[in-house]
């Protein structure tokens, strides 16, 4: 009886050693994990995370960096929304993201299946084809501001040996977005192509094998196995190519500097005019406020589409 | 171990340590300085490779002259400078000197980052007097002076000698006139057997600030004015639309020029010879002959019915700080670089504004001087932009502002002339009533 009366407590005094020990090393387990992340942690709460709040609470203030900040409540909001240029920016923006959202996501696909293929030589093209990516902004945009030059630079002359007339890729309203949008293609698609790769390369080879087996072709074997198997990196190589595409600066400051005739004036760039040139700290951080809410409904809705599909 | 190391090496770790703390008090010694030396940081925007060079060279001049103050400079874009320089005012960390242009001053003074300088200019014997009236005027506000003016940069008249020799036109006698210089511009104008036009007469490129420096200039030779009386702008006057027509027709009457060509950064189209004229400021002259090109400078044609050129001058000033205890030194050097000038002068392609420094021998004396002579000779008509404490925003070089982008709709022909100047004096208006 005893021995029935104490086994239990002896098992649960057991079971509570155990627990607090789990306990224990789950506490530990938990304190390492904050560890391992804190320095993340602290630069993301020290450089995003305040920054940002700061930046939603100086959009509702009139400052001008030197002053005491103002409450003015929606004031700034009213005044960029009434701004033509604010409204030009966020078409142009728009338009940059339309025009770059889907060859980067096709092109760094097709650029991944090219170089998933075990051919002599594919390790020096695919570093050839993500080099542009260590390059500077400045440099890319000085470099594709000569080849698109209308009188001596390369791209015109490629085009006139087709019989097509020269065009002003930089000075023309109508060609300068697209220029910008083929040069972020060039320099930025690598990104992409590198997430597609490692994606590419999870996929087991063996349900390549079984579909051939059963007598699929190489377009079947891409629809019914790649394809549902890239689902997250697609998401993902989406989501991010959609967020750099409102975020875009850059290339427009190097290479047009917003113009011509406006036509590539973005939102970032009118932050910093906001911000550095006119020294008016809350349209700027007004102006930030919005595209931050463009982004994250961009994503959001992004994501909910990947989930329908 | 390490003790076996310096007792078998030459120099005892005592020494060792002498000489480290040297070298690392050197290093971080200004150019050329004394370690006694008060130290003076000084910012500026002239970062071109040849403009950098040159202004270093005469800072370590003047730091090894054993005047007792040790200039240490510090180059950004103007961008940068200019917001790094308001938000380091704000800190608390804003340089002792910077440089800048003079159409900026009324901003920077507004905005309180600058002080004036009466009191150094006295102490120092910075010596004004030197500099011409619209100079004096330029660094005035608010009836103190808050700058040192340096040099003065008009726009001027480039031209391709052989192009000019081979369309029988005498490099001699450039055009004077608006009717002479449209002659010129059509005769250098090359087509092909197909009527495909290979070169252009004259540049006049929709990107950057060119096209506004001319039409500025010939808004002023048609008697206008930029801003009226009540500081408005009167951008859509007749003789703002006579200018800006007459550029237009350029294009699109006259086929001598296209706006499509050149303007843009390391595009260069009179190098390139896309074009045999071109309107800019001295600063291309070195450019010029290192491209050993054949050409040569003369002062702006009269378009209108008198002699304006648009100009634009650089300064030093002091920026405004908690003590006043640097000022002593700043004066020491604003003095030495103004009355020095000739040499700074030269290499970046601007004018001295001292009088002095301007016909010294070491300014005239320069193999550059020949086409420098056509800038000093236009002085008397130079015309700056309105020194307002909105310039920066207003007269925004290449940005989407009013001002460039109407001026640009213009030039491309995506709006007729008085529709772009009447959506410009909105644009302006608005940004000038701004409080």
């Amino acid at each position: 009886m005893t021995s029935l009366a104490t086994q239990p407590a002896g098992r649960s005094r057991a079971r509570r050693a155990s627990a607090q020990e789990g306990g224990a090393v789950r506490s530990g387990m938990t304190l390492a994990a904050y560890l391992f992340l804190s320095p993340y942690l602290a630069l993301f709460i020290a450089f995003m995370l305040l920054p940002t709040l700061a930046a939603i609470g100086i959009s509702f203030m009139r400052w001008d960096i030197l002053g005491t900040p103002e409450f003015i409540g929606l004031d700034n909001y009213r005044q960029i929304f009434a701004d033509p240029l604010f409204l030009t920016a966020i078409k142009n923006t728009f338009y940059f993201v339309f025009l770059t959202a889907i060859p980067m996501v096709v092109l760094g696909l097709a650029l991944a299946m090219l170089l998933d293929q075990k051919l002599k030589g594919t390790a020096f093209v695919r570093t050839v084809v993500f080099l542009p990516y260590v390059v500077m902004v400045s440099t890319v945009g000085i470099l594709w501001g000569w080849l698109f030059d209308k009188g001596t630079g390369l791209v015109n002359y490629y085009l006139t040996t087709i019989g097509i007339e020269p065009v002003a890729w930089l000075k023309d309203p109508h060609w300068s977005m697209p220029a910008l949008a083929i040069t972020t293609i060039w320099w930025t698609v690598n990104t992409n192509m590198i997430i597609f790769l490692a994606a590419l390369q999870d996929i087991p080879e063996e349900l390549h094998d079984a579909a051939t087996l059963d007598g699929a072709g190489p377009w079947q074997r891409f629809v019914y196995i790649t394809l549902p198997l890239l689902r997250p990196a697609m998401a993902l190589v989406t989501a991010l190519t959609i967020i750099n595409g409102w975020r875009v600066f850059g290339q427009a400051y190097v290479m047009t500097q917003g113009g011509p005739e406006a036509s590539t004036f973005v939102i970032v760039q009118y932050i910093y005019l906001a911000a550095f040139q006119n020294f008016e700290m809350g349209p700027a951080a007004a102006a930030g406020v919005v595209l931050l809410l463009i982004t994250l409904v961009f994503s959001l809705a992004q994501m909910k589409l990947m989930k329908a599909i | 171990m390490a003790n076996d190391v310096f007792a078998k090496s030459l120099l005892t770790r005592r020494q060792a340590l002498a000489l480290g703390a040297s070298a690392a008090l050197a290093g971080a010694l200004p150019r050329g300085a004394f370690a006694a030396d008060e130290k003076v940081t000084l910012w500026h925007g002239w970062t071109g490779a040849d403009n950098t060079t040159a202004l270093n060279g005469v800072i370590d001049t003047f730091n090894k002259g054993g005047k007792g103050v040790a200039v240490e400079p510090t180059g950004y874009d103007w961008d940068t400078l200019f917001s790094k320089w308001v938000v380091s005012s704000a800190g608390g960390r804003a340089p002792d000197l910077v440089l800048f242009h003079i159409t900026e001053l009324p901003e920077f003074a507004t905005r309180k980052v600058i002080r004036p300088i009466d009191d150094v200019v006295a102490s120092s014997g910075l010596d004004l007097s030197q500099v011409p009236d619209a100079g004096r005027t330029g660094v005035t506000f608010d009836g103190k002076v808050y700058a040192a003016p340096l040099d003065v940069h008009p726009l001027g008249f480039y031209y391709n000698v052989d192009m000019v020799q081979e369309a029988g036109l005498d490099p001699s006698k450039p055009p004077k006139t608006g009717e002479e210089f449209l002659e010129w511009a059509k005769k250098l104008t090359v087509k092909d057997g197909s009527g495909k036009v290979t070169r252009y007469g004259f540049e006049l490129p929709n990107t950057w600030a060119t096209a506004r420096w001319i039409w500025f200039s010939l808004m002023y030779q048609n008697g206008g004015t930029f801003l009226d009386d009540k500081g408005l702008a009167a951008v859509d006057s007749e003789a703002s639309q006579k200018a800006l027509q007459y550029l237009v027709d350029l294009i699109n009457v006259h086929g001598v020029t296209n706006p499509e060509v050149g303007g843009n950064k390391g595009e260069d189209a009179f190098a390139s010879k896309q074009v045999a004229m071109k309107f800019i400021g001295p600063w291309e002259v070195n450019l010029r002959m290192a491209q050993k090109m054949n050409f040569m400078t003369a002062q702006l044609p009269v378009f209108g019915q008198k002699a304006a050129v648009w100009a634009n001058s650089h300064c030093m000033a002091v920026s405004k700080q908690k003590s006043d205890d640097k000022l002593a030194a700043d004066g020491t050097f604003m003095k030495w670089f103004f009355d020095n000038f000739a040499a700074p002068a030269t290499t970046v392609g601007i004018i001295p504004q001292s009088k002095a420094v301007r016909e010294s021998a070491a300014f005239t004396g320069t193999e550059q001087y020949k086409y420098f002579k056509s800038f000093v000779d236009d002085l008397p008509n130079i015309v700056y932009e309105p020194l307002i404490p909105k310039y920066l925003s207003v007269f925004s070089f290449d940005k989407p502002t009013p001002l460039v982008t109407n001026l640009q709709a213009a030039l491309s022909g995506s709006k007729p002339v008085p529709d772009a100047l009447k959506a410009m004096k909105e644009g302006l208006d608005a940004q000038l009533k701004k409080g």
